[in-house]
């Protein structure tokens, strides 16, 4: 059977060069989404825009749709496909400190390039933060070393915990999505505030 | 319509689909019905007791013999430099990755070869290579080699040559005497973990953006 790119005829440097304008075409659509702007990542903190979470849920959902449809297709396989391991504490405590950095400054590791390549300083000056803390963390790797490798759940996947099929957990998520779409749509009401995008 | 309400009755409508669909198992590393019939008919798939007992006298380091019976046989006695993976536990545990690689050729044994014979076909479905089986198992490694009976004169050259060296065979792994040598000794140096054929990671998740 056949992927979409057959995976014997890729090089790893031809992978790269596709993943080079995969990422191109990501951040400009970044861009072109207003995510570069660190008061629309704020919005879902104060609940005046809630575009990052709109955002995920269709990107998750178009994701696993695609990748369910193409499954039966034959164009990938999905047990081939790697599941990221569940480290439960560390995945905890990762979530938490990324949220505390998204309040502060407005920008995650990819929107901050997509904000620095338009020029915006505080978008760079993030990005060295992003480097600071990769220092901070691969040198103060023995102290936190046993909390990051801890609680190794596995390979987990949800629609297998809770014993139902894949499309099936796929079907109840979309549910999920719709009905958060439609909640975000009444917090942005509550909280909304005036349009100073086109001061910006 | 709204374009909110079209695109939520359309991805409504793809969630159906894909909840609905007839349950396919597909994996691309299995083989057909009938390319495992190809497969398994191929003659390369098996190992001759005089092959392997080449292979152990020249201490080939690419081979790794994978004893299928259970622990109580094995400790009793087994092949030099053998690893005992039980048929009923063929998949668990760490053993798929014994099984499932690229650095040795494993060669499947038992006391007969039916047993190798299922662990060979269920390796193969599930697209692990490198996967031999032992002909004639060890009944055959006994009544061959240790229990060699010299077949006299009036035989071929050929004959008088595959006892001469299945003789030696006996020697080599029995010192001479009668009783082979202990199964611990040697299998433990030589059962060194290979590395595991894991699928790689398509890169890290990266932020949320």
């Amino acid at each position: 059977m056949y992927s979409v790119i057959p995976l014997d005829y890729l090089t790893p440097e031809w992978a790269l060069f596709i993943a080079l304008l995969i990422g191109i075409g990501f951040g400009f659509i970044l861009e072109q989404a207003g995510f570069s702007s660190s008061r629309k990542l704020i919005g879902i903190f104060y609940g005046y825009d809630l575009l990052v979470v709109k955002m995920f849920l269709t990107a998750v959902v178009v994701g696993a749709i695609g990748l369910l449809l193409f499954n039966t297709m034959g164009w990938i396989d999905l047990n081939r496909v790697w599941v990221a391991p569940l480290y439960l504490s560390s995945t905890i405590v990762g979530s938490v400190l990324i949220g505390i950095g998204m309040a502060l400054s407005g920008f995650c590791p990819g929107t901050s390039f997509s904000a620095a390549s338009i020029g915006k300083i505080d978008a760079m000056v993030f990005i060295v933060g992003i480097f600071l803390g990769i220092a901070v963390f691969t040198f103060g790797y023995p102290l936190w070393g046993e909390l990051h490798v801890a609680n190794n759940l596995g390979q987990l996947k949800i629609s297998e915990t809770l014993n139902l099929s894949d499309g099936v957990f796929v079907l109840l998520f979309i549910i999920i999505a719709i009905v958060i779409y439609w909640i975000g749509e009444k917090i942005e009401n509550r909280f909304a505030r005036p349009d100073i995008s086109k001061e910006l | 319509m709204r374009p909110r309400i079209f695109l939520s009755i359309t991805l409504l409508i793809f969630g159906l689909i894909v909840a609905f669909k007839p349950a396919t198992r597909y994996n691309s590393l299995e083989l057909t019905a009938e390319e495992l019939l190809n497969e398994a008919a191929k003659e390369g798939n098996y190992i001759s007791i005089d092959e392997l007992a080449h292979r152990l006298i020249n201490e080939d380091p690419s081979i790794q013999l994978i004893d299928l019976r259970d622990k109580v046989q094995f400790d009793n006695f087994s092949l030099p430099g053998a690893l005992n993976i039980p048929f009923d536990a063929l998949f668990e545990g760490d053993n798929p990755y014994y099984i499932n690689q690229d650095v040795k050729q494993n060669i499947f044994y038992a006391n007969g070869t039916s047993i190798a014979n299922k662990a060979w076909l269920l390796s193969k479905v599930e697209g692990f290579e490198n996967n031999y089986i032992l002909e004639g198992g060890l009944n055959e490694w006994f009544s061959k080699i240790l229990l060699a009976k010299d077949p006299g004169y009036e035989v071929s050259a050929e004959e008088q040559e595959l006892y001469s060296f299945r003789s030696a065979v006996k020697n080599h792994f029995t010192g001479g005497g009668l009783a082979p040598v202990a199964a611990g000794d040697t299998q433990k140096k030589s059962a060194s973990k290979p590395k595991p054929k894991k699928k790689k990671p398509a890169g890290g998740g990266g932020g949320c953006g």
